[in-house]
């Protein structure tokens, strides 16, 4: 435990120390660009096609639901919107974005080392964490406040859109609904949730990367443990921001 | 110079350098040769610190590797350059920022990076390619290049001809002969290529189960009566 807490404080220690560096960003800030487009802009339309689709399914489920318990579906707006704003909008962005860029950095950190360009950095005087893992954990956590933020916004409107279509709730009907049981720590928790599995998602893929073993079959489990241990790790963190976040 | 006294380095319950010593002096250049597993470019590794002495002592121009700190390391890293198995390339980099890695500052950063590329017989046009773009042969010059950036002392070849064609192989060893000489560097390859050795080194050393079997100038390697020295010979 006070080996792992050791090396946690190093890390974080690096990764502060890079991220002030003036000269860091200087030379390197091609390579937190090209990893926000990567991670987030490439992200975009496979995180906000999903949660749309996602928010209109709830839509339509918890209408017939609460018709079958409670005979009437005008709460429908309100528990979607928390739901989605609270849990489902961060925590299945951050599990695509495991999935679809979490596994791409695990793999190509892995190959890095298979192919000596992580020794080549050291050689060269250059610290793999500063030049690595500091722009893809900058990247990560941009990529999933940023994308939970629009998706989550781009899944109410779908789902407004639905329950217009569908329940026969008017659009203003829906905002006003939504407004009344959405508070401010709903979209806090949305925030601190992205924040943190942002946070998460890189660094467990980079780990992975850099424990990679030879060969193809050491990319391709490199590739699987980043995913699998982040989504592990995004939802243990949910459980623990959730139960913090309801205690404020 | 670099020298190893009686370097020993266990993987696990194996080992892979016996009490390993030897010593090259500036300006020289030697060759490593052994069969695989020997433990060839483990020491190559030792002398900039990718792997740590376990017991025994390594030296890079008299200072010992294994009691240096993170910054005494980096200096002893800027005096070396290495070239490694693969040419080690950054995939999403141009030629031109590769070579420019580990340059902190410099004030004309095309002039350098064209003046690197031309002391290992490539055109300035590469400069703006990226590694994917080129053949294994050019991508091994350019990390030779890039070994050159930070103007060593010493320079590190991990079997620089693996991949290669006979071809291309000669030009390489031409590459490290006239590098060791026009620069003064002092070089030490890593090799299974007894020919190549044969035609740059000015020191062989043969490494057998972790440690020195057998050393000498070309001439004393090709008489060596030494069984390992005598079956690389006999493959010329």
């Amino acid at each position: 435990m006070e080996l792992a807490l050791g090396k946690l404080q190093r890390l974080c220690e690096r990764l502060g120390t890079g991220l002030l560096s003036g000269f860091h960003f200087r030379k390197n800030a091609h390579l937190y660009t090209e990893q926000i487009y990567r991670a987030g802009v490439q992200s975009t339309w496979i995180v906000v096609f999903c949660l749309a689709f996602l928010s209109v399914l709830m839509v339509v489920e918890l209408s017939i639901h609460m018709k079958l318990v409670l005979r009437q579906d005008s709460l429908v707006p309100a528990f979607s919107s928390v739901l989605m704003l609270r849990e489902l909008g961060p925590v299945v962005a951050c599990l695509l974005l495991t999935s679809r860029v979490g596994a791409a950095m695990g793999a190509e950190i892995g190959m890095m080392k298979n192919t000596e360009q992580l020794d080549a950095l050291r050689v060269l005087g250059m610290d793999p964490v500063e030049y690595l893992v500091l722009p893809r954990w900058f990247a990560g956590v941009v990529a999933s406040v940023c994308l939970s933020v629009f998706a989550v916004a781009v899944a109410i409107l779908c789902g407004a859109g639905i329950a217009s279509l569908e329940l026969g709730i008017s659009g203003q009907q829906y905002m006003q609904s939504m407004f009344l049981f959405v508070r401010g720590i709903d979209g806090a928790t949305c925030l601190v949730k992205a924040l943190v599995f942002g946070t998460i998602m890189p660094l467990v893929a980079c780990r992975e990367g850099f424990r990679c073993g030879p060969g193809s079959v050491g990319v391709g489990t490199a590739a699987t443990s980043a995913v699998v241990r982040g989504a592990i790790g995004i939802i243990i963190a949910d459980f623990a921001v959730s139960y913090f976040m309801q205690r404020l | 110079m670099i020298e190893f006294k009686n370097v020993t380095k266990h993987f696990g319950s194996r080992r892979v350098l016996d009490g390993l010593s030897f010593e090259v002096p500036q300006g020289q250049a030697a060759f490593l040769l052994g069969k695989s597993g020997a433990g060839k470019s483990v020491a190559l590794r030792h002398i900039v610190g990718l792997e740590a002495v376990e017991s025994g002592q390594v030296l890079v121009n008299g200072r010992d590797v294994s009691a240096l700190d993170d910054a005494g390391l980096l200096e002893v890293r800027r005096e070396c350059g290495m070239v490694f198995q693969f040419p080690a390339l950054m995939d999403s980099l141009t030629v031109m920022e590769n070579l420019l890695l580990g340059v902190r500052e410099a004030e004309a950063p095309q002039t350098l990076a064209a003046d690197l590329l031309r002391q290992v017989g490539l055109d300035a046009k590469f400069l703006s390619f990226f590694p994917p773009e080129l053949s294994f042969g050019i991508q091994k010059r350019v990390s030779v290049a890039r070994a050159l950036a930070a103007r060593p002392r010493v320079l590190l070849f991990d079997e620089p001809t693996t991949g290669l064609d006979p071809v291309a192989s000669r030009a390489m060893h031409a590459l490290i002969r006239d590098l060791n000489r026009s620069l003064g560097l002092t070089a030490l390859v890593v090799s299974h290529d007894i020919e190549g050795a044969l035609e740059v080194a000015d020191q062989i050393f043969l490494l057998e189960g972790g440690r020195v079997v057998d050393q000498g100038s070309p001439q004393a390697i090709r008489q060596s009566q030494a069984p390992l020295t005598a079956s690389f010979v006999r493959e010329l």
